[in-house]
């Protein structure tokens, strides 16, 4: 503590409310970012409160401190490292034992602690009654009830934030492990305390603990220390693993002790999120259930949009139509009208169903469900040898892959997260929901929320025969065993769910200001030249690219347009719309200034070759920004490349058996 | 046929909805793949064959609960529940696209919908969510999401 600054670090269980109780705590006042070296989202904040500044930094949630996976090190690193004044531990009221693990790996590096008794009211509700001054008591560690949601508690967490601050540097609670690791422990500390420096800057009782655990992350600590050699010598005359155990078990032994102390718990009867968990987990019903609730999503988001979509659809046509006959001179015109409008404006009529999408999406992750979904796709995922933990960047997938490429780094096994990342781009992202919306809407009527919901099933289905070649082929190898924790299940609020949605959809709007835009003009202005040619024709550069294109695409029965606008579509996959709009020329002519109108009535699309489109979206080769992630997170040219080749080969299959098989069949 | 004194009404619930989801489930299959009379017409039967899936998983979720019930499962009381919230939630479901549809015929005089009357989106199931909504109605107090607690920001 530096004058009347605080640094405090809140740290916790996932799903403990620890976002939430940071938002309570710094209101607007939030900045995001990256830890270093590392693409773990980082968030800070900052709140005056009585005379103090106060600065925030929400840590990963992490279920212990050991080096098991990035989040874990970085927490640690920075309570170590950083030394904040104080940390604030967010426990989950109805689950003691499991939170207060964690309290005991904070106790042991040293830090002034304060618990925050978070979803007390949840925890009451049930029937538990905590003893806070007795659990007080026992742990030497202040302990504040609050209820997140509500704001319940917060003063009093900030206020005894501000008292445990001014006491000032803490010594290291002990937890005991028996006689023999004791003296083991005592040993590895005066070894440790021979290297002054590093006594200094770590706990050595808390570094001896993680050294004895085997804890590759600590040894590398001391790597050009003058007692690297001791150590080792000591951490050869031991069973590492079994420590590790032993000491688990010890901690959860002085745990034991203290929970039936402090906390009654409720009857054990049956809770509601129990009751759910029974049916919406059971090993028949789960996945059929996971299924249905995903359709009814898509049948929601279709249905529901197509009549905001019409009234922006009407209001786009008309402007563009106003624009390209009104505005002088004629070019300038067009180009507001055919190319601005035409493209970024038709982009913009789809802005209804992506947004319904995200908040049921929204809807279903508050609730709790989304991780369940994770829970019940694990043996299938177990099965074609993906790792359980694959499938929430896979759902993260459907909406948008960038981030949900960058979220596999929780899966530990190189090969497992190769894997996952090779696969996401086949997660059908909000990107190319516009397209579906369109072909679907216009040729298969009152199916049309059953079609996109297909197409959504067969980038599932995609990605797990992907994983199962993979991981039989080039990237073999057993999956490491998941294990993850189902969080309550929680009433979804119409102030989260709008701003989870909000977050998701807004980058969609962004991109229509940007990339799109340019992506438009780019595709008007190939349209519009050489001077003098009709507008959009096949004498006009984009007609003699798409002339070009169009023989590797007539197999899957697609014009030229079509070649153009996917081409484009490898910027944004919101192009390929933004270019169909552009390439119909939808500002000049007044009996077909809308979208689906223009595409129904080109003779050269119907339902088989519009089936066979969507699916190629969905397939083909991953965005700009996915294939710049996949370099990045993979570290490889090679694995870039192959994304790209391999989706640009399994969907013009998928196109074309699509398109000869169902001519062949009769259909059109 | 109703083993459990304990959740009997509950059974005895299971009992009717699970067979009557299961066989309006199978009606509406059949007219999915293609068959058609005027009593299916009559029932409203659509031509959705995921919508009968649908039908049917609940029927499923429903009888899996009095098998559970009946072998001296209280938890199985679960199945009955779920059961009935999931049925209400599609009822939901249907509802709202039966009111976009409403807004596409009345209020925007969209040219697809110019003969659109509500009877066109009418199906199994929402009909047959009177029975689900009985069981709310009868065990509310098992629906209270109040000990569940709000998601956070």
């Amino acid at each position: 503590m530096t004058n009347n600054s605080i640094r405090v670090a809140l740290a916790g269980n996932p799903n403990v409310g620890k976002t939430t109780i940071f938002n309570a705590l710094t209101g607007a006042k939030q900045h995001v970012g990256n830890w270093p070296g590392v693409t773990v989202e980082k968030k800070t904040g900052s709140k005056k409160y009585n005379g103090y500044e106060i600065q925030f930094v929400d840590l990963p949630g992490t279920y212990s401190l050991t080096a098991y996976s990035i989040d874990e090190v970085i927490a640690r690193d920075y309570i170590v490292e950083e030394k904040p004044d104080v940390v604030v531990h967010i426990v989950d009221a109805t689950n003691l034992e499991r939170n207060l693990y964690l309290t005991t790996q904070l106790m042991e590096l040293g830090a002034r602690i304060v618990i925050a008794l978070n979803m007390s009211d949840l925890a009451e509700n049930r029937g538990d009654k905590i003893d806070t001054k007795k659990m007080e008591k026992f742990l030497e560690i202040p302990v504040v009830k609050t209820v997140a949601t509500k704001g319940i508690g917060i003063d009093q967490l900030l206020d005894t934030v501000i008292k445990e601050a001014k006491k000032g540097p803490h010594h290291e609670h002990m937890i005991g492990y028996g006689d023999d690791i004791e003296e083991k422990i005592n040993q590895m500390e005066n070894i440790l305390e021979g290297d002054i420096t590093l006594s200094k800057k770590y706990p050595s009782r808390w570094l001896s603990v993680k050294l004895l655990e085997g804890d590759d992350e600590a040894l590398k600590k001391i790597e050009g220390s003058p007692v690297l050699d001791q150590v080792k010598n000591i951490l050869s005359t031991i069973n590492k693993e079994e420590y590790e155990a032993v000491m688990a078990d010890k901690r959860y032994e002085a745990i034991d002790v203290i929970v039936p102390q402090v906390a009654s718990r409720h009857d054990e009867k049956m809770t509601a999120s129990d009751m759910i968990d029974r049916v919406f987990t059971h090993k028949y019903f789960g996945i059929p259930i996971f299924f249905a609730l995903m359709w009814a999503a898509f049948e929601l988001t279709f249905t529901f949009s197509v009549p905001f979509m019409d009234i922006l659809d009407s209001a786009f046509a008309w402007l563009a139509g106003a624009l390209a006959d009104n505005v002088k001179p004629d070019w300038f015109g067009s180009l507001l009208g055919d190319g601005i409008v035409g493209g970024v404006g038709f982009v913009l009529v789809f802005i209804p169903p992506i947004f319904i999408l995200f908040l049921l999406l929204a809807i279903l992750e508050d609730s709790g469900y989304l991780a369940r979904a994770a829970f019940i796709m694990d043996r299938l995922m177990t099965k074609i040898g993906l790792h359980g933990r694959s499938f929430v960047p896979m759902l993260m997938g459907f909406g948008c892959n960038v981030p949900a490429i960058m979220a596999t780094r929780t899966i530990e096994d190189k090969n497992d997260r190769l894997t996952t990342i090779l696969v996401n781009p086949f997660m059908s992202c909000g990107a190319r929901l516009p397209v579906y919306v369109l072909f679907a809407g216009a040729f298969f009527g009152r199916q049309a929320g059953t079609v996109i919901f297909s197409i959504y099933v067969l980038g599932i289905v995609a990605a797990i025969l992907t994983a199962k070649l993979l991981r039989s082929t080039l990237l073999k190898g057993d999956p490491a065993p998941f294990i993850m924790e189902l969080p309550p299940y929680r009433v979804p609020t119409a102030k989260a769910a709008t701003i989870h949605m909000w977050q998701r959809g807004s980058m969609y709007l962004k991109k229509a200001g940007t990339v799109i835009l340019l992506g438009a003009i780019m595709i008007w202005t190939l349209a519009t030249f050489p001077w003098g040619v009709e507008y959009g024709s096949e004498d006009s550069y984009a007609g003699k690219l798409g002339k070009v294109l169009e023989p590797l695409v007539a197999p899957l029965g697609f014009d030229w347009r079509i070649a153009v606008a996917l081409l484009f579509g490898f910027v944004a996959k919101e192009i390929v719309i933004g270019a169909l709009g552009v390439l119909y020329g939808l500002g000049e002519d007044a009996e077909e200034a809308n979208i689906s109108d223009s595409v129904e009535a080109d003779p050269k699309i119907f339902a088989l070759n519009s089936l066979g489109l969507m699916v190629f979206t969905l397939l083909y080769m991953p965005c700009i920004a996915t294939v710049g992630i996949i370099k990045k997170e993979t570290g490889s040219w090679k694995w870039m490349l192959f994304a790209i080749a391999y989706g640009i080969i399994l969907a013009w299959t998928a196109a074309f058996l699509i398109f000869q098989v169902g001519s062949g069949l009769g259909y059109d | 046929m109703i083993t459990n004194k304990e959740y009997k009404y509950e059974t005895a619930f299971g009992l009717i909805a699970g067979p009557l989801y299961i066989i309006f489930g199978f009606i509406q299959l059949a007219v999915g793949l293609g068959y058609s009379s005027g009593w299916t017409d009559a029932l409203y039967i659509p031509k959705d064959i995921i919508g009968s899936l649908i039908l049917v998983l609940l029927g499923a979720i429903f009888l899996y609960g009095v098998k559970e019930l009946n072998e001296g499962t209280n938890e199985g009381v679960s199945f009955v529940y779920v059961g009935i919230f999931l049925a209400l939630l599609w009822v939901v479901v249907y509802l709202l696209v039966m009111s976009a549809s409403a807004l596409e015929a009345y209020m925007l005089k969209s040219e697809d919908f110019e003969e659109w009357v509500p009877a066109d989106d009418m199906k199994p199931g929402i009909y047959l969510g009177i029975l689900p909504l009985i069981g709310f109605l009868a065990w509310r107090s098992k629906f209270s999401f109040r000990r569940l607690s709000k998601a956070g920001v």
